[in-house]
């Protein structure tokens, strides 16, 4: 399996739509505001949110997740990865982490940015975060975060350095 | 009608913010001190339209402080990046130079919180502060019930120069049950931060470092 980005476009409103209600909580770009209130509403929060996003999709370009980059702050030079595909998909899950290196890549290359945060619940084991782990390093923990499917998670904040990035071995 | 016992101590009250409290307001964010650290981050709008204009953006509650005794204006309180589902919201508070250091911004702070979990429900209040600020009242934080969940080292610049950020937070129960009615008894029993004569040393650190 390889991982395909595309950009999306407006005949992409209603997965979008679709994928925020499945992943709620996971998800908070899009709920903070209790935002997944109609197809619109979620294009609208996107758009206000994200920095760079793209589409994920699989070998046969069925639609699998998004990616990219949110809550951007040029002054700080600092933003954040953010990813989501359909909670429990596996594969799909497995395509998104080999999407993270494209999108840090591109990030690298803007020459823009110094670090790149990305929020993880301990409990749910749905990291995007696994190739090059031990570049990232833990910055905040908060407990009892959210509770998503009944179970209280953990939020922790990762923090990426991009000249760790782009010594990588 | 009386003053709500949620919005106000003996020395200082809560209250809606008028028009009137624009410019004086807008001096306050401004100032060089803040001026790089607070919400406009630098940003100085450049009327009071403009800056009524933004004044509730991404804001769910403000409130002034205002001191009882003459009615001075001494500074804001804001809940802001509100989550009703998660039932969270984050906490800021700025002071006219004049009041810091004298108390104010604990009393300020303490009716907001107040606020924040009795009025709005909500289970957990988060803050974010420069480390350097956080050093001034770090003491009064722990003593207050907050926790610190870690720091976002280099965050952000301050004058061309990476500075760290502090998160932390202050939970509703542990607040409410034992912080809250702590500094009212403070508030209460003075009307000022002088707890001298204090025998619970808790309460007499709370003020003393406020």
């Amino acid at each position: 399996m390889a991982a395909l980005l595309r950009a999306p476009a407006a005949e992409d409103t209603a997965y979008l739509f679709n994928l925020a209600a499945e992943c709620d909580l996971r998800w908070p770009a899009v709920t903070r505001f209790g935002a997944v209130c109609t197809p619109q509403s979620v294009l609208t929060a996107l758009q206000s949110a994200v920095e760079v996003g793209y589409l994920v999709q699989d070998a046969n370009k069925q639609l699998v997740g998004v990616i990219g980059f949110v809550d951007a702050d040029p002054g700080s030079q600092v933003m954040w990865l953010d990813g989501h595909c359909s909670p429990g998909d596996g594969d799909a899950l497995v395509l998104l982490r080999q999407a993270v290196p494209i999108v840090l890549d591109e990030a690298e290359r803007a020459g823009t940015v110094r670090f790149v945060y990305y929020e993880e619940y301990t409990e749910l084991d749905e990291s995007l975060v696994v190739e090059h782990r031990e570049l990232w390093q833990s910055e905040l923990v908060i407990p009892q975060y959210a509770c998503i499917d009944g179970t209280w998670c953990t939020r922790v904040t990762l923090k990426l350095e991009m000249t760790a990035w782009a010594n990588r071995n | 009608m009386g003053q709500s016992q949620l919005s106000t101590t003996r020395r200082m009250r809560l209250r809606p913010l008028t028009p009137d409290d624009y410019l004086p307001l807008l001096a306050i964010e401004t100032a060089p001190e803040v001026l790089h650290t607070w919400r406009l981050r630098g940003g100085v709008p450049n009327d009071l339209a403009a800056y009524e204009q933004g004044l509730w953006h991404g804001i769910a509650d403000q409130r002034v402080i205002e001191r009882v005794s003459d009615g001075a204006l001494i500074g804001l309180v804001q809940l802001y990046n509100l989550d009703q589902r998660l039932g969270v919201g984050w906490f800021s508070i700025i002071l006219v130079p004049s009041s810091r250091g004298t108390g104010a911004a604990l009393e300020g702070m303490g009716l907001f919180l107040r606020r924040c979990f009795v009025t709005w429900g909500l289970r957990r209040v988060y803050f974010a502060s420069l480390e350097p600020n956080f050093e001034l009242f770090a003491s009064v934080a722990a003593r207050a019930g907050c926790s610190v969940y870690g720091t976002m080292t280099d965050r952000a610049f301050l004058n061309g120069e990476p500075v760290s950020v502090v998160i932390g937070g202050i939970d509703a129960e542990p607040w409410l049950n034992h912080y809250g009615p702590m500094l009212a008894r403070l508030s209460r029993r003075s009307g000022t931060a002088d707890t001298t004569a204090d025998t619970n040393p808790e309460d007499a650190d709370v003020a003393r470092l406020a």
